[in-house]
């Protein structure tokens, strides 16, 4: 059961000074099986005085404050430390991909209503005809979690992870056309699969160790926030899959926020007074810790 | 589990059985849609053999109800009473009640604004003087059923936005939640509270054929449209006087009393919680309505940015720092209220409302989020509801409604298609006929709903029922089929109804919606009950209530009052010089000093900012002045001072009495495009602003920044005309036509004349227009005023910067008093010098005003 430290430090530097501010943020980790978050710490510069905390309607956990002096630069720092056990690994899954939609829509009739909130197009998951290309790859045949690894494989084959390729922003359909992006394209696009099969299918976001373990190599996405999806597995539940990286998640992926897409999950949101433009920094690290050393 | 969705299928609401509009042979009759649609396309036909001589030969239209004729051809009793008060000509009272109902519009400028494609604009509220009349029994039974339907939208609404039992439940189906971008997930848990999720509720009803009241449409998020509804009352009480003193019409004045008192029960963590309306501003459609009711409910009218949130709390941004909110009547939609959680590209909303909403500190009305249940879809689903929520039957039907996220409902719709009205089932795209469209359109139609059908509705096609309604080409009475907007507000732990209500019908006779967008007309709707006029009448709404604690204005009002003030005074001042200069070109003195004239007009172009061309003769300065006077594309130019006045005056419009609104409309014509402001037209009008200004406007803080205003634009007016005529570097001393001329166009020379008689010195000049306390003209009497005004302002912000401000009003004071003492020797370059020093302090007074109050909140307090 691995233990770690979560460092994530964003700062905001404005063009002119903003007058006031108000932000909300989304960067405490979800305590959930297999995850628990011994330890929270946010420190925020300038200091606010109307830090308040609730859940949002994901159950994630939603800082919002505000910012009264006028100010120039920005720093939220956000410390966590997290116990995480690894997934229980599912080597098939008891339904078909052709049995999934009927029965997750018997799962929704049977109570689990906000499973349908996953199965829709959403803002940054369209409903985009080109997928349609994609998934008729995939046999209706097998089994969910077979299914899951085998678009993986497609995402492997046919799209390149380019850090510079696209932006907060950039439309789906241009990552199609493209064929490159980042996490959270991979993210989306594997969202916009999954529900066009019929599927209940979740955005993730959350961290990876920075350090990968000895004698394996490191993964993609770990100087910044990642993103991968969960996909419910009827009669099993929710199981993660991080398309980026071509796996299922680990006990090294760390769940900070779940939704139907980024803009449910984005880590910081803000509205200033005043400003201009601003300019965006952020570091994350996640590192192992020795857990005797907490004692 | 699926039981209670499928349950609904066949006849998914209810329905009452088939009426003679319904299904029995339907391809005779003219067919139209319920939901928002209604066809007049066969309406308004000839009138037919007269049914009875006070009408004129009004008859119904097959196949409908109409409310004043029963199908046997007479009238009903109610109508037939109506019609007995107007006289012995009731054609000829009615049409004088329309033109004296038109004329009240136009006066009062009720205006509807209208968006046309890039620009949006104001059009005179559509009104017919002709009341629908309703019997009270009718009317009970309708508002009985309304009552249930309000109680159901609220138990659902905070389900929703709560413990969600009914979507677990299957009742309510859960994409029509969670696939509704009107479910707003960051408003989840505010259904939680005591307090009622919808505090006003309104719905859309029509009289089916069987003469039974129908349900086309609930508004649940912003119920729009109440204040117009008072307003109509107002005016058809007016234009029909004698025949509402002699009908026992159901007053509306309990209902409008009691909504500002469960306005304040809202939030009950305040003694005397304060209210504020919550408007898009001057631009949207409704926003005569919002100013109405800000009036009627004595709250101020605020927009986004005179809200603002910190620790959770609402405040309002006033002249004295910020002032907490307790509740807020919403006329945002949610999805706009808050950039922050909401919709991010809102410029409307407040950032951290549902944050506050959600720590329980402000109360909204209605809750953020209540568009959730307006879904047509939902109408499938609500009887069976209704029956598991409140244990009863629901009593209104509504248009029976097909929701294409279930199989069945799917496969009817696509085999029904030109029979019904598709509807998206989550807005966004407009309704549409299956029978109008053609083959090709309804094939991709067919597409886009099997693609996606639980985005569709289908909905039964209802003939509405007729009204008389005034139709101007014929001068008479004609049928027209008409919706009906009624209001519920909570009150005591239930919904009260209002006794009335906003009924529109189509004017153009084409088969469009019956939306105030699309041209529909209103009317308003009397009760017709015998022995129910306990209640008082209907007031007047007063002028928006002025906070007693001056320091509450609202930051952004007194930022508009005070360029209402500065706008006033300089397109008064503008408009009076140019008007000044015409008799210039035929006086004879002129060739005493024709400079001095030449002088005169080239400052009309200067203000203008229009340099003036050399060796123009008098003549051409002028003209070219007043051809500036009329150009939109300069900034300076009299009439863009005119449209920067009449949209200051917009804003400002609620503090005013109803002499001032005529006033904005007319001011508004002359800035009109194509329109040029004839100077003395223009100066009587504003000469009337300016009078109700200073006499009849109680002498509150919003009062003193528009006095500011005026006073300040007054000096600097005065400056600059001593400027452009006195200081003339290496010139003479000035003569006495000069002289004349400057204290001419100050408005000064006739009391001038008084005092000084016969003489004409530089000195005594300059003392009159500069220094003297007694004419009210002068830079000293503006600069008195200045410092009256701003020791009244708050001060407790910030005490130092407070006191900048005033002592540079005591520094334009000094200059003024003193400027008599100093020697007078070479007259140009001292005016030039003093002009250049007195206008840098007044620039300095308008800096720091503006900082210190203007600033919305933002000012940091300064110890």
């Amino acid at each position: 059961m691995p233990l770690y430290r979560i460092q994530h430090v964003t700062s905001y530097r404005h063009e002119a000074p903003a007058a006031s501010a108000w932000q909300t943020l989304r960067l405490r980790p979800r305590d959930e099986p297999g995850q628990t978050v011994l330890d929270f710490d946010l420190e925020l510069v300038p200091r606010v005085h109307d830090l308040a905390s609730r859940r949002d309607a994901f159950g994630n956990h939603l800082h919002v404050f505000s910012v009264r002096e006028s100010h120039l630069e920005f720093h939220v720092a956000a410390s966590s430390l997290v116990r995480r056990e690894a997934p229980e690994r599912r080597e098939r899954a008891r339904v078909t991909l052709a049995e999934t939609p009927a029965a997750t829509a018997a799962a929704i009739l049977a109570g689990d209503f906000a499973l349908e909130q996953f199965r829709h197009p959403t803002p940054h998951v369209p409903a985009l005809p080109e997928v349609k290309a994609i998934t008729a790859k995939l046999s209706p045949s097998l089994d969910l979690v077979s299914a899951l690894e085998e678009l993986g494989d497609i995402f492997a084959r046919d799209f390149v992870f380019d850090a510079t390729a696209t932006e907060v922003g950039t439309p789906l359909a241009e990552v199609i056309r493209n064929r490159r992006g980042v996490c959270q394209d991979f993210a989306h696009l594997y969202l916009a699969c999954a529900r066009r099969l019929g599927l209940a299918a979740a955005y993730v976001s959350g961290y990876l160790r920075t350090e990968p373990p000895p004698g394996q190599p490191p993964l993609v996405g770990v100087d910044a926030m990642h993103a991968w999806v969960s996909v419910h597995v009827p009669g099993h539940g929710w199981l993660d899959y991080d398309p980026t990286n071509h796996c299922f998640a680990g006990d090294d992926h760390l769940v900070v926020a779940r939704g139907r897409d980024y803009g449910d999950v984005s880590p910081i949101r803000g509205i200033f007074n005043g400003g201009g433009a601003h300019a965006l920094s952020l570091g994350v690290t996640v590192s192992p810790v020795d857990a005797c050393v907490l004692g | 589990m699926g039981y209670a969705a499928v349950f609904g299928l066949a006849r998914p609401t209810d329905a009452p059985p088939p009426g003679p509009g319904r299904s029995e042979k339907p391809s005779r009759q003219p067919k139209t849609c319920l939901g928002t649609l209604i066809s007049t396309r066969s309406s308004m036909p000839p009138a037919s053999s007269s049914s009875s001589p006070s009408l004129a030969g009004y008859a119904g239209l097959p196949g409908r109800h109409d409310e004043a004729v029963a199908p046997d051809g007479t009238l009903r009793p109610v109508w037939a009473r109506f019609f007995q008060t107007l006289g012995p000509d009731p054609v000829a009272a009615l049409r004088a009640a329309g033109e004296q109902a038109r004329r009240s519009v136009v006066e009062q400028d009720i205006s509807l604004n209208i968006y046309s494609g890039e620009g949006s604009s104001a059009a005179a509220w559509p009104l017919d003087a002709v009341p629908l009349l309703l019997e009270d029994a009718d009317w009970s039974s309708l508002s009985d059923g309304l009552r249930q339907r309000a109680r159901l939208f609220n138990t659902l609404l905070k389900d929703l936005y709560g413990p969600q039992r009914h979507l677990r439940s299957g009742a309510i189906p859960a994409a029509l939640a969670m696939a509704n971008p009107h479910y707003l997930r960051a408003c989840a848990d505010l259904g939680r509270g005591r307090q009622p999720f919808l505090h006003l509720y309104a719905a859309d009803v029509g009289r089916s054929p069987d003469g039974r009241w129908w349900v086309l449409q609930d508004r649940l998020d912003v119920p729009a449209g109440l204040g117009y509804a008072l307003q109509n009352r107002l005016i058809v009480r007016h234009a029909l006087a004698d025949s509402f003193r002699q009908t026992p019409v159901r007053r509306l004045y309990n209902f409008a009393r009691d909504l500002r008192s469960s306005l304040d029960r809202l939030n009950d963590r305040s003694e005397s919680p304060r209210l504020v309306l919550l408007s898009p501003g001057p631009a949207n459609e409704s926003y005569f309505e919002h100013t109405y009711l800000a009036r009627h409910l004595g709250c101020p009218l605020v927009e986004g940015g005179d809200l603002t949130v910190r620790d959770r709390q609402v405040f309002l941004r006033t002249v004295g720092g910020l002032r907490p909110v307790d509740v807020v009547l919403r006329r945002v939609d949610s999805d706009f209220c808050d950039p922050l959680e909401l919709d991010p590209r809102s410029l409307l909303g407040v950032p951290g409302l549902v944050d506050a909403a959600q720590a329980g500190r402000v109360a909204l009305a209605n809750q953020l989020g209540a568009r959730a249940l307006e879904s047509p879809a939902l109408l499938a689903f609500l009887g069976p509801l209704c029956r598991s929520v409140l244990g009863e039957e629901l009593r209104l039907p509504n248009a029976a409604t097909w929701w294409g996220g279930q199989p069945v409902a799917r496969d009817y719709i696509l085999a029904n298609l030109p029979a019904l009205v598709l509807k998206p089932a989550f807005a966004g795209r407009q309704a549409l006929y299956g029978g109008a469209l053609s083959e090709t359109e309804r094939r991709a139609l067919a597409d886009e709903i099997l693609d996606r059908p639980g985005a569709w509705c289908g909905q039964e096609r209802v003939l509405l029922g007729t009204t008389p309604v005034w139709h101007h080409p014929s001068d008479a009475l004609r049928p027209a089929p008409f919706v009906m907007r009624v209001y519920l507000a909570w009150h005591d732990g239930d919904y009260q109804v209002m006794p009335g209500a906003l009924a529109r019908f189509n004017a153009d006779g084409e088969d469009a919606g019956v939306s105030l967008q699309a041209g529909s007309v209103s009317k308003d709707t009397w009760i017709v009950a015998p022995g129910r006029q306990g209640e008082g009448l209907l007031p007047n709404p007063p002028a928006s209530a002025s906070s007693r604690r001056g320091s509450a204005t609202p930051s952004r009002l007194a930022d508009s009052l005070y360029w209402l003030g500065r706008y006033l005074e300089r397109t008064a001042r503008l408009s009076a010089h140019l008007e000044k200069l015409d008799p210039l070109l035929r006086d004879d003195s002129v060739s005493l000093d024709p400079d001095a004239a030449s002088d005169a007009a080239r400052l009309a172009l200067e203000l203008q900012d229009n340099p003036p061309p050399a060796g123009e003769p008098l003549s051409g300065l002028v003209a070219l002045a007043r051809r500036a006077a009329a150009d939109r594309r300069q900034p300076a130019s009299l009439v863009s001072n005119l449209l920067r006045l009449s949209r200051n005056l917009e804003v400002a419009k609620v503090r005013l009495p109803p002499e001032a609104w005529d006033i904005a409309r007319r001011l508004r014509g002359f800035g009109a495009e194509g329109a040029s402001p004839l100077p003395a037209a223009l100066r009587a009008q504003l000469a009337t602003l300016e009078s109700i200004v200073g006499d009849t406007l109680a002498h509150d803080t919003g009062w003193r920044f528009l006095e500011i205003g005026r006073r300040l634009e007054r000096a600097n007016q005065l400056l600059f005309l001593l400027r452009g005529l006195l200081a003339r570097p290496g010139a003479a001393a000035p003569g006495e036509f000069r002289l004349q001329t400057a204290l001419h166009f100050a408005d000064s020379l006739f009391t001038y004349r008084a005092v000084f008689p016969g003489t004409f010195h530089p000195a005594d000049v300059l003392a009159w227009l500069v220094s003297d306390a007694e004419n009210p003209r002068s830079l000293r009497f503006q600069a008195e005023r200045l410092g009256e005004h701003l020791a009244t302002l708050p001060a407790e912000l910030a005490p130092r910067a407070t006191e900048q401000l005033r002592n540079t009003a005591f520094r334009l004071l000094g200059a003024a008093r003193l400027a008599e003492s100093e020697p007078l020797e070479d007259v140009s370059a001292r005016v030039a010098r003093f002009t250049g020093d007195q206008l840098a302090l007044t620039a300095a007074l308008h800096d720091r005003l503006s900082r210190l109050y203007f600033a919305h909140g933002d000012v940091e307090p300064d110890e």
